[in-house]
């Protein structure tokens, strides 16, 4: 049988969607990037691509963390400098926040576009 | 003992209800007696098929961390939301599969024209599975055309309806009320 | 609007509805064979039960072309005992996709395609709303992952549906037959 001329472009056309989304779902940079918060209760991941607002708790009572339009940053703590809240927002892997009074740890985890990989070690 | 129809409506009804219910232990409750409604329907059941789908949309749910996590294997992170939202897909997609196989019986039909064109496809169908013809791959074409004229080439008495012995008794439409009753009261409760 | 009496028309209509009840049995007879090949998710579908729906795309008129795909998913939902859960959805979205597009390449490409451009276009946008809507139901983000693998299989089986769909309505007797009865 004999292919047609849009035989083959549909062809190429299909792997090349193909090979795209093999490239953002298996390439570099095509992880999630996640916040990381760490208490005296434990730990929670939570993707920044969700808004959310998350209380976690530690020994001075709870501290309220943030995730809107893919940044985190700490909104409330109990310390009574607030120098965690003053600190402001962060969205790229490796950085991080604390409240050291109230023993909370804020940190963004997560390969980035270029390929290298966050520094988070706590 | 219950009519097509009535079973099916019975089905769909449930169906709307276990999809509304958010309450993760009263879904896996009514997915325990859906289960045990599928197997007393007689149909065949697959519980490999649906541990391994269970399992696999539970797994996808985990490769994606959010919320508290609960243990670490390696690189891998068990985190709490991510179960229970993986538990409670899988009990959606599980359940309604089998409130469908308790619910759907072969002799069901539409009725109207639609209905009239599925009655002559299942009619169709069954000649195809009764063709005893050889099919061969080295000869595919030929074989499948061969099949095809044959069951073409019948004439195509109209769908026989099924001979009706009397009505359903009472008792079979005040069990299906009392199965979709018994759906939505949990909606209603407030813990 | 009073339906037309006249014989031509209603022997026309007749084999019209004898057609697409034909084709939706064997839809079904693909489907069960498709059933009892081992896939790695059992509700994803391979696409060979769209093979009688790629024949008919230059044999029915558009509104029984659809039928076909309807009857195609509700005889296949009352077969297995699935119509009401998801994956009678998957095969609803997957099958009109797959059915409209076909369709539609065949009627707007004309000869500068043949069946294994059409199958390849029906079979890959078809996965591909599946993996859509298993991204909204069942897998969430994680659905990236699998639909790689998912849509190259879509483009293998389209291309092999395709060339054997070529072959068979160039050999067969029976489309041979169809289309003179319904188009000569």
């Amino acid at each position: 049988m004999r292919l047609r001329p849009l035989d083959i472009v549909i062809a190429l056309a299909a792997a090349g969607a193909i090979a795209f989304a093999a490239v953002s779902a298996y390439g570099p940079g095509s992880g999630p990037v996640n916040a990381v918060l760490k208490g005296r209760g434990g730990e929670w991941i939570y993707p920044l691509s969700a808004d959310r607002d998350v209380r976690v708790a530690g020994p001075l009572g709870d501290t309220v963390v943030e995730i809107r339009g893919k940044s985190v940053r700490i909104v409330a703590s109990p310390c009574p400098n607030k120098t965690c809240i003053a600190a402001g927002a962060i969205e790229r892997p490796g950085q991080w926040l604390a409240c050291l009074p109230n023993q909370v740890f804020v940190s963004i985890e997560g390969r980035r576009a270029d390929g290298g990989v966050d520094a988070s070690a706590y | 003992m219950f009519p097509p129809w009535a079973l099916a409506a019975a089905g769909a009804a449930i169906s709307a209800a276990y999809l509304f219910q958010r309450s993760l232990a009263v879904r896996a409750l009514m997915f325990l007696c859906v289960l045990a409604a599928a197997w007393l329907s007689g149909k065949k059941l697959s519980f490999a098929s649906t541990i391994v789908v269970s399992a696999g949309i539970v797994a996808a749910n985990l490769l994606v961390p959010v919320g508290r996590v609960l243990a670490v294997l390696g690189p891998f992170r068990l985190t709490e939301s991510a179960l229970l939202d993986g538990i409670g897909k899988a009990l959606v997609f599980e359940g309604l599969v089998h409130i469908s196989k308790a619910s759907i019986l072969p002799s069901l039909r539409l009725p109207g024209r639609f209905g009239a064109l599925v009655a002559s496809a299942f009619v169709y169908y069954d000649r195809i599975v009764e063709y005893r013809g050889a099919i061969r791959p080295s000869t595919l074409i030929e074989d499948a055309d061969r099949l095809m004229l044959r069951v073409w080439e019948e004439p195509l008495a109209a769908p026989s309806s099924e001979a009706r012995r009397g009505g359903p008794r009472p008792v079979a439409y005040a069990t299906l009320a009392a199965a979709v009753l018994a759906a939505y009261v949990p909606l209603f409760i407030k813990p | 609007m009073a339906a037309s009496t006249h014989p031509h028309t209603e022997a026309r209509r007749r084999t019209y509805a004898d057609i697409t009840a034909l084709l939706g049995a064997f839809c079904f007879f693909l489907s069960a064979l498709e059933y009892m090949v081992p896939k790695p998710l059992p509700f994803m579908r391979l696409g060979i039960a769209n093979l009688p729906i790629l024949l008919a795309a230059d044999l029915l008129p558009l509104p029984w072309y659809l039928a076909l795909a309807l009857v195609k998913v509700f005889g296949m939902s009352v077969i297995s005992g699935s119509l009401f859960s998801y994956v009678a959805l998957f095969s609803l979205a997957g099958t009109l996709t797959a059915a409209l597009a076909m369709r539609l390449a065949r009627k707007a490409f004309g000869r500068l395609i043949s069946a294994v451009g059409v199958s390849i276009l029906g079979a890959v946008l078809s996965n591909a709303v599946q993996m859509a809507i298993a991204r909204l139901i069942v897998f969430g983000d994680a659905v990236r992952l699998v639909a790689p693998p998912f849509l190259a299989a879509g483009l293998a089986t389209g291309a092999l549906l395709g060339v054997f769909a070529e072959a068979f309505a160039g050999k067969s007797a029976w489309y041979a037959r169809a289309t003179r009865e319904l188009h000569g």
